[in-house]
C-alpha cells in the first residue's frame, strides 16, 4: 500500500491534488481495515443462497434484519486515492485531474472536470500510464467540448482492455476523460485533461 | 433447457470476455463495460442489515441537506429490489455522516465515503459554496428555486449509500448514453442534465445489489441489466398409467447455478408463466396444454393430465421482456398408457387429436 503514499512526480508534470500526500498516509490503515472487512460474516455469496427465503412469496419481514455486529475497527478509516494517470503525447506530459473514484473500499463523487490543461496537435496519439503502475481491466476515453461540460454530450475517443492508447480529439477545446477500471477488483477512477487541440 | 458449455453467464459477451475471465478465482465476478455495476472486493454487509447513521458531531448538515440525505436513505429502501442493507438515522448510530469544511474528500470530490464491510461506514458532503478548481459547489436543496448547475443532495446521497452497499462506479459507454442505467456514476450531473435528480437506483445498480444480496422474494423480478440463464426441469408422478389414468406433471424453474451468478445461482423462480406442452408419442409437433399453476414449493409449477394414450410432455418458460432472465425448455418426459382392457373401450374419452393405438409394454 505504501506505493500510494509515494506517488512519484515526473519533471514538468502537473500536480493537481494537494491532498494526496496527506490522505495517502492513511491508506495503510484503511487498507488493513478493508482487508479485514471480508471476515466471517462478510463472506460473500455462494451459489446456494443459504440465507435466502424458502416460501413462495418471501419478503423482508420473513428474515429478521441482521443484528448490527460490533465493529472491530477502533479508528476511522480515511480516503485512499488511486494512482496518478499520466498522459503522454510526444513531448507533452500531464497528470490528469482526479474525478470520481471508487478504490479500495473508499471513494468520492465528482463532476465531469475541466481537467489539467495541455496543448496537443489535432488527433494526436495519446497514451496514459498509471503511476504507480496497476493492472488495468478496461478503460474508456471520451471528450466533451470545454464549453459544454454540463451537457455531457461526449464523443468517444476509444475503449479497450489493454494499454490505454487512443487518438486525441479534433481541433478545438475539449475536456478529455479517461475512465479506468483497475484489475484485481481494486476499483475505478476517472481522470481529466483540458485539451487544446490545434 | 438453456445450457452454456463454459458455464459462464451470457451477460458478458464481447471481446472483453476472454481477458476478464483470466481474473483469478478470488477476484469478483467479471464485469465488463455497460453491464451490472462493478463491486468492491471487501464484500457486502449482512442481508437486510440495518445500518444506523448519525450526524457527525461538529459537522451536522443544515436542515435542507439533512432532509435530502434522509430521503436518499429512504430511496435505498424503496429501490434496492434486493436484500441489500438499509440505512436509518439514529441519534447514537455508529456510522457518522458529516457536512462541511472538514470533509476529507479529495480535492475535486463533492461527497465521499469509506466502507468497512460488514461493520461500518463513513460519509461526508462538502459544504455549500465550497470553491473547487472547477467551480463553486451549489446544492440544489439550499435554494428556494434551484439554479442550473446545482447538485441534487438526495441523488448524491443515494450514490454514496450505493457505494457503501458494495457498488463501484458504473462503467458507461464512452458516450454516456447509458448514464441512466446507474445512480452510482463515474461523474455527477447537475441540474438540468438528464439524471441529475434520479432518486431510485438504476437497473445496473440493482443488478449488482441483487447479485450480492439476493432477491427480496422468489417471485421478484430480476434487473434487466442482468442476463441470467434459467434451467427448467420436468417430472411426472408416474411414467406409466392405466387407461384413463391421471398423471401430475411438475416443472421446476431455477436460475442456473453458475458461480459467477453469486447469490442468484440456483434461485427458484416463482410467479412466472410456465407452459406445459405435449405431443403424442412418435409425433414431432408440440401442442400447448396451458399454463401450469404454481406448486407448493417455490419455483415449481404443477398440472395434472388424464391420458388414454401415450404422450411426451415438456415445459416451456419464455424469456420475459421485462426482466433479466432467459427462457428455458425442459427435457422431454414420456408417459405411456396401458391399452384399453374392457370392452367396449370408451372411444369418446380419447383425445381427439391422437390416434388410437395400443402401447407396447
Amino acid at each position: 500500500m505504501s506505493l500510494y503514499a509515494s506517488a512519484r512526480r515526473r519533471a514538468g508534470a502537473r500536480v493537481p491534488r494537494a491532498t494526496r500526500a496527506a490522505t495517502a498516509a492513511f491508506g495503510l490503515l484503511l487498507g488493513a481495515a478493508a482487508c479485514s472487512g471480508s471476515g466471517p460474516t462478510g463472506a460473500p455469496a455462494s451459489a446456494t443462497p443459504s440465507a435466502a427465503p424458502v416460501s413462495a412469496t418471501p419478503g423482508p419481514s420473513i428474515t429478521a434484519p441482521t443484528p448490527a455486529a460490533a465493529s472491530p475497527v477502533t479508528s476511522e478509516p480515511a480516503l485512499i486515492e488511486p494512482p496518478d494517470a499520466e498522459l503522454q503525447s510526444g513531448a507533452v506530459v500531464g497528470i490528469g485531474a482526479l474525478g470520481s473514484f471508487s478504490f479500495r473500499e473508499t471513494g468520492q463523487s465528482a463532476p465531469w472536470l475541466a481537467g489539467t490543461p495541455i496543448a496537443l496537435p489535432e488527433a494526436a496519439p495519446i497514451e496514459v500510464d498509471l503511476d504507480p503502475a496497476l493492472p488495468v481491466d478496461s478503460w474508456t476515453a471520451a471528450a466533451v467540448p470545454s464549453t459544454k461540460l454540463q451537457e455531457i454530450a461526449a464523443v468517444s475517443l476509444g475503449e479497450g482492455t489493454g494499454p490505454i492508447r487512443f487518438d486525441g480529439p479534433a481541433a478545438g477545446s475539449w475536456s478529455v476523460m479517461v475512465a479506468v477500471r483497475f484489475g484485481d477488483g481494486l476499483g475505478s477512477a476517472s481522470y481529466f485533461w483540458a485539451v487544446t487541440a490545434e | 433447457m438453456n445450457t452454456h458449455p463454459s458455464h459462464q453467464p451470457r451477460r458478458f459477451p464481447g471481446a472483453l470476455l476472454a481477458g476478464l475471465l483470466a481474473i483469478g478465482a478470488s477476484a469478483p465476478a467479471p464485469i465488463t463495460a455497460h453491464g451490472p455495476d462493478p463491486v468492491f472486493a471487501g464484500g457486502p454487509f449482512g442481508q437486510n442489515k440495518v445500518l444506523e447513521f448519525r450526524w457527525r458531531t461538529g459537522a451536522v448538515p443544515p436542515s435542507a441537506i439533512r432532509t435530502a440525505i434522509l430521503a436518499g436513505a429512504q430511496d435505498v429502501t424503496e429501490s434496492r429490489a434486493s436484500r441489500a442493507a438499509t440505512f436509518v438515522y439514529a441519534t447514537d448510530g455508529p456510522n457518522p455522516i458529516g457536512y462541511g469544511v472538514d470533509a476529507t474528500c479529495g480535492s475535486n470530490g463533492i461527497a465521499c465515503f469509506t466502507r468497512t464491510a460488514p461493520y461500518s461506514f463513513t460519509m461526508w458532503f462538502r459544504e455549500q459554496g465550497h470553491v473547487f478548481d472547477w467551480g463553486t459547489l451549489k446544492w440544489c436543496q439550499m435554494y428556494t428555486t434551484a439554479p442550473n448547475g446545482c447538485y441534487d443532495v438526495e441523488n448524491v446521497a443515494l450514490d454514496e449509500f450505493g457505494h457503501v452497499e458494495i457498488l463501484a462506479h458504473h462503467v458507461n459507454h464512452a458516450s454516456g448514453s447509458d448514464y441512466r442505467d446507474a445512480v452510482v456514476q463515474t461523474y455527477s450531473r447537475t441540474k438540468p442534465s438528464d439524471g441529475y435528480n434520479a432518486h431510485v437506483f438504476g437497473r445496473c445498480d440493482v443488478a449488482s445489489l441483487q447479485r450480492e444480496y439476493d432477491m427480496l422474494s422468489w417471485s421478484a423480478k430480476y434487473s434487466t441489466c442482468l442476463d441470467l440463464d434459467t434451467a427448467l426441469s420436468l417430472s411426472a408422478s408416474s411414467t406409466w398409467l392405466a387407461y384413463g389414468g391421471s398423471v401430475t406433471l411438475t416443472a421446476s424453474l431455477k436460475v442456473t447455478d453458475y458461480d459467477t451468478y453469486d447469490r442468484l445461482g440456483g434461485n427458484p423462480v416463482a410467479g412466472r408463466k410456465v407452459t406445459l406442452q405435449y405431443r403424442p408419442v412418435g409425433i414431432s409437433t408440440w401442442s400447448s396444454i396451458g399454463t401450469m399453476p404454481a406448486g407448493a414449493t417455490s419455483g415449481t409449477y404443477v398440472l395434472s393430465q388424464t391420458q388414454t394414450s401415450g404422450r411426451d410432455y415438456r415445459a416451456v418458460f419464455s424469456a420475459p421482456s421485462d426482466e433479466g432472465i432467459g427462457g428455458a425448455t425442459s427435457g422431454v418426459v414420456t408417459v405411456r398408457v396401458d391399452s384399453c382392457q374392457a370392452s367396449p373401450c370408451p372411444l369418446s374419452a380419447l383425445d381427439p387429436n391422437e390416434p388410437v393405438k395400443e402401447e407396447p409394454r
